[in-house]
């Protein structure tokens, strides 16, 4: 999250020229935190365009036009290849910047924004500032050929599509609703609307892409955030779904939007002649009306663990595995920060296997991390009752919410029933304070 | 008299790292004649017999030192001299060729893109550009398989087709991603890209008879090793186009093993455009060079002394490594907290630590930290060129002074990340 003299830096330079901006966002909360306050804080116009797209460098000289700020971002869809590829066309092409007509905003998460200095540096070179700052990191794996800096660099990487994550439905807790959707999806033809939604962090994005491969070719995951005209209106984004063109859709990236905008969104997505499935945040829920939405559960199961860590290169022990499927909530995002830190620990001790010991003081890493986030003595979030919460209309304490949720670790929001919980690692940094 | 902050406000779009002095108004009202010795030594080659002689000179450097600039102000000057007698044919590769997946053939199809377009602009008579494109098709094959960024824009062809029949995975080296290209063994192909090049040539001689050619290419420098290696493979092709030539190179590539066989039909001696060196051998501060960066950034900041004292503009200077890309972006930054904080003091030393730590932040995400083992390597001592070292160098880590006896500085920033480790 920007501080307070990083926006106002970021409000006046915006002001004054065209800077080309890097904005560290950690999280898809963090990110629709930051677009909001900028289309609320700029009097001009604000377009945001895929960075992944084809073209990364076209896409945002088109988004620039008559001046207008181009929020990029959306690169951690692609698979390692495809981010090679665009990484080097945006490194070759970069002069082609010098003709954009507005500002541009990058936005990205730390290890993109290293991934661009390392593989893209003449265009890095290029930045106007990185806003944002530096995670503080306690270390890396010694060693960078060893299995453990692999396993380490793989787990860092934050991949909102990761079809690593796709396990047998049987074992991952939405079996038979992800077979209902498949099903249904499959053999649509009328007009239908569908809603998925999940706690931030479990992998929304990436169950909707499974269901798209499961349907097969009718069906296409389209971005209406990416693809559709701007501003958002309920309609603009609804167009971006109809210039898809599938016959049945697959709608990612609501929960780049604004609460009000997804609920112009849900309305008029009943008007669409084809059958379509989105997925919501889970607070905004509310948005699917009287239809009742599919809950995506966070995992379950040790095995689970063992074998998501195996695909990025890290083995574990049993009882290791069974403390980080406990102490990351059933949130993969969570998994994955604690195993990559749980890998300097086991290398710090020359082990090539996480253990119990190394997860534990992996556990002690973050929730320092933690107590840093919660900089307030008492979070009032700690202390309101968490059917409390579902109810609130406080915006400063939704904002406080938001951040917590943004920043994991801290708050899980359930469905059912509905209701906000503490996170297994925010029990153990802020226990005595938890009622 | 202006405050600093009207001072501030005017001067932070004129401090933009990413505006190229490419253009004639905007050498007139921001170039500084850096009185490099490389870009004379440059300059004058090219006066003395390169040009007349056909050569085919190098040129490379770190990110940031100014290559572009330097080139367009070569340009400039070689057009100025000698009654116009020289014709510079300048242009990015990247305008008329997609640089991923680049290799021997496309830069000719770029290279035969330009000089027509030169032709073309010069002559009323210049030829029809569908009938050339027809020419370079038959030359060179589909042209969906080179069609250019504009093009693509312009014909609305798809990337996929632009990139040709791309085989095999990306993977990255060293950091930068690589495409393999097609291997293009078909020398006839070649030598007939090289002909057409040289027809369009021969025919701007033939309107200008006394005109003397000299083609310009820029941004090979930024293709990663591999794909540059795809390009000077075949590079008796590039070489044997009939006019003198400056081509930019990638730095490690004249590090590489193989850089003798891959740029053996070139000028042995290639050009390294190093950082402004603001501090010599010894680390002693050269006040001359730090006194031209003050002025590149007068250009840009009407009433500089009050913005920075002058010991806080000598200091900005000294841990910008002599890098004028860097030394904007901190003054930019110190601009905006003035405006921001409604300063009205100029700045000293002790004020700027903010603007310091962006570029601390950039070497803490560019150096990957199997090179900084090399870092300290260095500091210890050991000058032996490899790898990692050129790698460092293209990064502007490790600043390399080489153009009369050849020295490796660590850049003043990247210190910390020695000691971290």
């Amino acid at each position: 999250m920007l501080t307070e003299p990083e926006r106002a830096r970021l409000a006046t330079s915006l002001s004054l020229g065209k800077p080309i901006l890097l904005v560290r966002v950690d999280a898809v909360a963090e990110r629709r935190a930051f677009l909001g306050w900028l289309r609320s804080t700029h009097n001009g116009v604000v377009r945001v365009c895929r960075f992944g797209d084809d073209d990364p460098l076209e896409a945002i000289l088109t988004a620039t036009a008559g001046g207008a700020v181009a929020v990029a971002g959306g690169d951690e869809w692609m698979d390692a290849d495809a981010r090679a590829r665009w990484l080097a066309r945006l490194n070759t092409g970069r002069d082609r910047l010098a003709r954009r007509e507005g500002p541009v905003i990058v936005l990205a998460d730390d290890a993109t924004l290293d991934e661009f200095a390392r593989a893209a540096p003449d265009w890095w070179s290029w930045r106007s500032e990185v806003l944002g700052g530096r995670p503080e990191r306690t270390a890396t794996p010694d060693g960078d050929a060893g299995p453990l800096a692999s396993a380490y660099s793989a787990l860092r990487r934050d991949v909102t599509v990761d079809e690593s994550l796709y396990v047998d439905p049987e074992e991952d807790g939405w079996g038979p609703a992800f077979r209902g959707l498949v099903t249904r999806l499959a053999a649509a033809e009328a007009p239908e609307l569908h809603f998925v939604v999940g706690t931030p962090g479990v992998g929304t994005t990436t169950a909707l892409h499974r269901v798209a491969k499961q349907v097969g070719g009718r069906a296409t995951v389209v971005n209406v955030v990416w693809s559709g005209p701007q501003p958002y209106t309920g309609a603009n984004l609804a167009a971006g779904v109809v210039n898809a063109g599938a016959p049945v859709a697959i709608v990612a990236g609501l929960e780049h939007l604004a609460s009000p905008q997804v609920q112009l969104w849900a309305r008029d997505a009943e008007l669409l002649d084809r059958p379509v499935l989105c997925a919501l945040p889970v607070d905004l829920a509310f948005a699917a009306g009287d239809r009742l939405p599919t809950l995506l559960p966070p995992f379950s199961g040790d095995a689970w663990v063992q074998e998501a860590l195996a695909a990025r290169g890290l083995s574990v022990s049993p009882s290791a595995a069974h403390e980080l499927a406990r102490l990351s909530g059933g949130l993969p995002k969570t998994l994955f920060r604690l195993a990559a830190e749980a890998c300097v620990s086991a290398s710090v001790r020359g082990l090539e296997a996480v253990d119990v010991e190394a997860v534990e003081a992996a556990c002690k890493v973050e929730i320092v991390r933690l107590r840093r986030v919660v900089r307030n003595s008492t979070p009032r979030w700690l202390d309101a009752t968490s059917s409390d919460l579902v109810t609130t209309l406080d915006p400063a304490l939704r904002h406080e919410l938001d951040v917590a949720l943004a920043q994991g670790h801290l708050v899980v929001q359930n469905l059912d029933p509905v209701r906000f919980v503490p996170h297994p690692l925010a029990k153990r940094a802020f226990g005595a304070r938890l009622r | 008299m202006k405050s600093l902050l009207d001072i501030c406000k005017e001067a932070v779009p004129r401090l933009d790292p990413a505006q190229p002095i490419n253009r004639k108004e905007l050498h007139s009202a921001l170039y500084v004649d850096r009185e490099e010795p490389a870009t004379r030594r440059l300059f004058q080659l090219l006066e003395l017999s390169a040009i007349r002689e056909r050569s085919k000179l190098l040129l490379t450097g770190h990110i940031g030192s100014g290559k572009s600039t330097e080139l367009y102000h070569l340009k400039r000057k070689l057009e100025e001299a000698r009654g116009q007698r020289y014709t510079v044919i300048d242009f990015s590769v990247a305008d008329h060729a997609d640089l991923l997946g680049l290799d021997t053939r496309k830069v000719l199809v770029a290279i035969a893109r330009a000089v027509f377009r030169r032709r073309s602009e010069r002559s009323s008579g210049g030829g029809d550009p569908a009938a050339f494109e027809a020419r370079l098709r038959e030359a060179a094959g589909s042209v969906t398989e080179i069609a250019s960024a504009e093009q693509r824009r312009d014909t609305g062809l798809g990337l996929e087709g632009s990139l040709g029949p791309v085989k095999g995975k990306a993977n990255t080296s060293r950091g930068r991603s690589v495409v393999h290209a097609r291997r293009y063994d078909d020398v006839g192909e070649l030598r007939r890209l090289v002909e057409l090049v040289n027809g369009e040539l021969e025919a701007i001689r033939e309107a200008r008879p006394r005109a003397e050619l000299l083609l310009v290419i820029d941004d090979l420098e930024k293709l990663d090793i591999a794909t540059a290696r795809a390009v000077f493979k075949s590079g008796l092709a590039i070489a044997s186009i009939d006019a003198a030539m400056v081509l930019t190179v990638p730095l490690p590539l004249l590090y590489s093993s193989d850089s003798a066989k891959l740029l053996g039909h070139f000028d042995p001696d290639p050009t390294t455009l190093p950082l402004i060196k603001v501090t010599n051998r010894r680390g002693e501060v050269q006040p001359v060079n730090v006194g031209r960066m003050r002025r590149v950034i007068e250009r840009r900041v009407d009433g500089l002394e009050r913005v920075c004292t002058p010991a806080a503009m000598e200091h900005l200077a000294l841990v910008s490594g002599g890098c004028v890309r860097d030394l904007i972006r901190m003054l930019r930054r110190a601009c905006l907290d003035a405006i921001v904080t409604e300063r009205s003091a100029p700045y000293e030393v002790d004020d700027l630590r903010g603007a310091e730590a962006e570029i601390r932040t950039m070497f803490q995400r560019q150096v990957h930290r199997h090179l900084r083992g090399r870092l300290g390597l260095l500091r210890g001592g050991d000058e032996q060129m490899d790898e990692a070292l050129a790698e460092l160098i293209t990064l502007a880590a490790v600043l390399e002074y080489n153009n009369d006896d050849t020295w490796y500085r660590l850049h003043p920033l990247v210190d910390h990340l020695v000691d971290a480790d």
